[in-house]
């Protein structure tokens, strides 16, 4: 869906610049949007949109560290690789210790620039996609009762259902039928099947 | 001394007390008399002249002139020195000649009691005087000089402050240009089939190398070590060229620059030197909030005062200026930053008077100070 039509988002006070990044994005045949500063783009930004920022460092007013910044506190994982001038290394340097996906200085060779918005979205769209499972298998653990909670626990603690039942006081069959439901809303087969599910959310 | 076996009288005493040269010549211009400060200048005997035309005292330029101005008095009473003084040469026994004010009247024909009417010349030499005006316009004339040197000094220093601006300013365009190349490379790589297709790409190509080249234009015309030429200048588009380069510094320090320009009008000064002071004061303003959270605004406004004066003023919002410092900020040396000279200030002070203007600091009613200074206006500007 979404996930095979990633946004690359660019921001720069620059007119030209935004404009030159706006038409090299379409000739790699990116999908693009040009903001023309940090401020205007964390008014309209969603997180639901997977992609990259390209992003000016130095700009009046919101800075690109300071979107770094913004973008972290509101949740935000998608990758930011900055376009830096010629002064800005330190900058950049501490950009890329928060967590800023690269730098590249002014002017940039294109195929460097397509290799870090490839990166970038593979790591944001996996990062997209193992959230989307943790969700996933949150929402199906949210659905057992407590009794049911109190078997899986049991279940990926090892235990074996005659120990499950001595344990909670049950009848050997209840714990066979709760635990056959853990496993039908889990929408796991097999026990292996369900410990793996598991590790995701550990 | 003795005219004519006449006695040495009070009159001929005063004649030869007098300081400046005195001649006495008849209506053809025949020497009557001469007094000692005549032989002194001009290295006669007093025997010598008497009786010779007034000429012999004259380069022949002058003299050339002469017996038609006499001629023409004489006969119609068309003044020319008469009555009036004026500058001219004389030329000495040795052929020399040199600076004098010469200034004549004419003394009526029945005073003389049928002498015939004559006229009386007063002479000063000027060669003192001459020389010491000589001497103060080039002493002047070095002084501009120096001031200029200066300026310009100061010009390029500006400009080297603001090296990272700069850069920056010519690298947006270089990184656009880049980019619309690599991009028109890809899309002729993919297939390209309307070639037509790259000619925005390839205008816009053009059009930022235009940019990059003006930012080097304007630098290169700043930077420029040119002599005082004050000519009307349209005063907004003064102020416009030269924010132009101060937008450099004010980006990279995240301020922004506000222009509040009175209607269009024509200032009588040198624009460079004026465009000077201007940078320095918003550089100043844009340093002055350095540390300032936000609302890093400088306020650039020109205006009118009145018929011949007009006034451009740097507001900031920045630090300040002590009350206590407020007198000395324009003396040499001074000054309150940890890199710096302490002269742009001065040096702006003598570029603003060198236009014929004034400059000055004041304390906003808020924060930050405001820098004004005057400028004359061009006549009907």
């Amino acid at each position: 869906m979404f996930d095979d039509n990633p946004l690359v988002v660019i921001i720069d006070d620059d007119d030209s610049v935004r404009e030159a990044l706006l038409f090299l994005m379409k000739s790699m045949e990116l999908h693009a949007v040009a903001f023309s500063s940090a401020r205007e783009y964390l008014s309209k930004y969603e997180n639901d949109v997977p992609g990259c920022i390209v992003s000016d460092i130095r700009m009046p007013g919101t800075s690109g560290l300071a979107l770094q910044q913004e973008l972290s506190e509101r949740g935000s994982t998608t990758p930011i690789i900055f376009i830096t001038g010629h002064g800005d290394i330190p900058m950049a340097v501490e950009a890329i210790k928060k967590g800023a996906e690269d730098f590249l200085t002014k002017p940039f060779c294109d195929q460097k620039l397509l290799d870090c918005i490839n990166s970038a979205i593979e790591k944001d769209r996996y990062r997209r996609r193992e959230q989307k499972k943790i969700q996933s298998i949150n929402s199906r653990l949210a659905t057992l009762t407590r009794r049911e909670h109190q078997v899986l626990e049991m279940v990926a603690a090892g235990k074996s259902n005659k120990a499950i039942a001595a344990a909670l006081n049950l009848s050997h069959r209840t714990i066979e039928v709760h635990r056959s439901h853990v496993m039908e809303k889990m929408k796991v087969s097999t026990l292996t099947d369900l410990l793996v599910l598991l590790q995701g959310v550990a | 001394m003795k005219l004519d076996g006449a006695p040495y009288d009070l009159f001929s005493a005063v004649l030869d007390a007098a300081v400046d040269g005195i001649v006495v010549i008849d209506k053809q211009g025949a020497i009557q008399r001469v007094n000692q400060a005549i032989t002194r200048m001009f290295g006669y005997e007093s025997e010598e002249l008497v009786g010779k035309n007034i000429k012999i005292l004259m380069p022949g330029t002058d003299s050339d002139q002469h017996d038609n101005h006499l001629g023409r008095f004489n006969k119609t009473g068309m003044r020319k020195v008469i009555g009036i003084g004026r500058e001219l040469n004389g030329q000495k026994k040795d052929k020399h000649c040199f600076p004098i004010h010469v200034s004549v009247g004419h003394i009526e024909d029945d005073l003389l009691a049928g002498n015939g009417s004559c006229f009386i010349g007063i002479i000063r030499d000027l060669t003192l005087q001459k020389h010491n005006e000589q001497q103060a316009q080039k002493k002047e004339a070095e002084i501009q000089q120096l001031r200029e040197r200066l300026a310009h000094v100061a010009r390029i220093s500006t400009l080297g402050e603001m090296v990272t601006g700069i850069a920056h300013e010519i690298n947006q365009p270089l990184a656009a240009i880049t980019s619309y190349a690599q991009g028109c490379s890809r899309m002729i790589n993919a297939g390209l089939k309307d070639p037509a297709d790259l000619l925005p790409a390839l205008s816009e190509v053009s059009a930022q190398a235009e940019r990059a080249g003006k930012v080097i234009i304007g630098i290169r015309n700043f930077s420029k070590n040119s002599q005082l030429i004050r000519q009307p200048c349209d005063c907004n588009e003064l102020v416009k060229d030269v924010v132009v380069l101060a937008e450099l510094h004010a980006r990279e320090l995240g301020v922004s620059l506000v222009l509040e320009l009175a209607d269009d009008f024509v200032v009588m000064v040198d624009a460079i030197q004026v465009q000077q002071v201007v940078l320095n004061l918003i550089n100043n303003a844009i340093e002055s909030m350095f540390d300032a959270a936000s609302d890093k605004v400088v306020i650039i406004k020109t205006r009118r005062l009145d018929s011949t004066t007009a006034e451009v003023s740097v507001c900031d919002s920045g630090a300040g200026v002590d009350v206590k410092l407020q007198d000395q900020v324009f003396d040499s040396f001074f000054t309150t930053k940890d890199s710096g000279l302490g002269m742009g200030l001065s040096i702006c002070q003598s570029l603003v008077e060198a236009q014929g203007g004034q400059i000055r600091l004041s304390r906003n009613p808020g924060r930050g100070c405001t820098f004004s200074f005057t400028l004359p206006t061009a006549a009907g500007g």
